[in-house]
């Protein structure tokens, strides 16, 4: 009899727990104010413990970085000696081109984004789990003016878009998330499309929605490989933000659409420093959703980025 | 039951699993400390306090995951809750059974965790990329719980009795197996 008291007792219980965690997802998936300001409460008190902590235990963990990926290390600095001279002798080019680049967006009513307000934020960690491989914490957060849907850059170019806020901290999602689209445009051609992360290859994305493919397969329509990809004016970021380059060009969906897979500018699997946009042009809300133009005719039902 | 104890043990693993195992990974994949305290929970209270303990640890973790609230919660508390009913049928207390019933306690719970949250509309969380993640998941929990397990016994309060029946089916744990610091 006791037995069977119990049992129901423990079936009850784990009852009650189903449908706590049913309503809280139910609540969480209606973005309840009240509930996001518990978990933003919850993270801010913990943030300072995990700060002594990630500090007290920095020497294990570089030790463990050394010991696992010395080899890396060691193809990477190569790699970076051999790319530091490269750019010292393309340095004054550089210059030259970036006035140039700055004439011309003047002449053309465009901004720039360099002359955005911007706050710089290190990347205090990776991602967290085992599941969220495209994001990454930084140390500014509400109290420096960092808001959701923020553009976040470097010097390379975009790097992902604020994701969430805390009071000290923030989370970016990476370019390189295969659910992060983004608005951008070929500079080569000016056609605009929408694009996204490839998930397995962090160095790489796709834009697969909004540019056709030419009807008489004209191979000046195409953008050469090499040539820059920034983002759309009607995206939801700054316009011209450098995205990467184009690698290849090739049919996509039903041969009607084309696939043009871009390589990075940022390499976003080792950011130390990261630099938020807190203004954005438009002065728009940043998280509004702006649709990208889709040709008509391409039979692709590309809409707007999404949340 | 010591509850401020069991919180402080939660707690803890959730900071250091934000602190350290952010870096500290091995094949790129880190230990699930919160899902292993549910796990090693259930089979020392039995299902009820497994699913309980593991509901709340899923709770804390789920603020720092991209999936919705909730998700975490109901995958770790289910996973207590069946570590809890096998507890009775384990014939003995023997420091590897434990250890390798954490592994796969977690491996399951990370499972449930990723076809939640598929269900709810995160489509990357099932992939062919789960298999290998689950097998050195379960296989790095098994080694930690040679650590935690103990941690948590000295948390609930040593001896405590083992079994899904609430306690009342098994003997008591070797006194060995309960770290009993002195401070």
């Amino acid at each position: 009899m006791a037995l069977a008291h119990s049992t129901g007792r423990r079936r009850y219980r784990l009852i009650l727990l189903v449908l706590t965690a049913v309503t809280l997802l139910t609540l969480d998936f209606r973005d309840v104010g009240p509930l996001d300001r518990a978990q933003s409460g919850v993270r801010d008190l913990l943030e300072p413990v995990v700060g002594v902590v990630s500090t007290l235990t920095s020497p294990v963990r570089g030790a463990w970085s050394a010991m696992w990926d010395y080899d890396d290390l060691r193809a990477e600095n190569e790699r970076l000696r051999a790319e530091l001279d490269a750019v010292e002798g393309q340095r004054l080019q550089a210059a030259a081109d970036i006035e140039a680049y700055r004439r011309l967006l003047e002449a053309s009513d465009l901004p720039y984004v360099g002359d955005l307000p911007t706050v710089v934020a290190a990347v205090v960690r990776g991602p967290v789990g085992n599941f969220d491989d495209h994001v990454v914490t930084i140390d500014k957060g509400r109290q420096d003016g960092v808001e959701v849907g923020r553009a976040v850059v470097t010097g390379a170019g975009l790097v992902g878009r604020v994701a969430r806020v805390d009071a000290r901290t923030a989370v970016v999602q990476l370019v390189s998330d295969p659910d992060l689209p983004v608005g951008v445009r070929l500079v080569a051609t000016d056609e605009v499309g929408l694009g996204h992360g490839v998930g397995g290859d962090a160095g790489l994305f796709v834009i697969d929605r909004g540019i056709p493919w030419p009807v008489d397969d004209d191979p000046t329509a195409f953008a050469a490989a090499g040539t820059a990809v920034v983002t759309a004016p009607d995206s939801r970021y700054p316009a011209d933000i450098p995205v990467g380059t184009v690698r290849s060009v090739e049919p996509g969906e039903a041969g009607l659409v084309q696939l043009v897979t871009v390589d990075l500018a940022a390499d976003v699997t080792d950011l130390s420093f990261v630099s938020v946009i807190v203004a954005d042009t438009a002065g728009e809300p940043p998280v509004a959703d702006v649709p990208v133009p889709v040709p008509v005719g391409t039979g692709d039902d590309a809409a707007g980025e999404g949340p | 039951m010591r509850p401020v104890r069991l919180g402080a043990v939660v707690v803890g693993c959730l900071v250091v699993q934000l602190a350290v195992f952010v870096d500290v990974r091995v094949a790129g994949v880190a230990p699930e400390l919160l899902a292993l305290v549910a796990v090693v929970t259930g089979l020392r209270l039995g299902s009820e306090g497994g699913a309980v303990v593991g509901f709340a640890a899923g709770l804390l973790w789920d603020v720092y995951l991209p999936t919705p609230l909730g998700v975490a919660a109901l995958a770790y508390g289910l996973a207590g809750h069946t570590a809890g009913l096998l507890a009775p049928g384990l014939h003995d207390e023997a420091r590897w059974q434990r250890a390798g019933l954490g592994g796969l306690g977690s491996a399951l719970a990370i499972v449930v965790y990723a076809v939640f949250g598929w269900i709810l509309g995160h489509e990357g969380l099932l992939s062919w990329r789960l298999v290998p993640l689950v097998v050195v998941v379960g296989a790095i929990d098994a080694v930690v719980a040679l650590v935690l397990d103990p941690l948590v016994g000295w948390a609930l309060g040593a001896p405590v009795r083992t079994g899904g029946d609430g306690g009342r089916g098994r003997g008591r744990l070797p006194t060995w197996w309960t770290l009993r610091p002195r401070w």
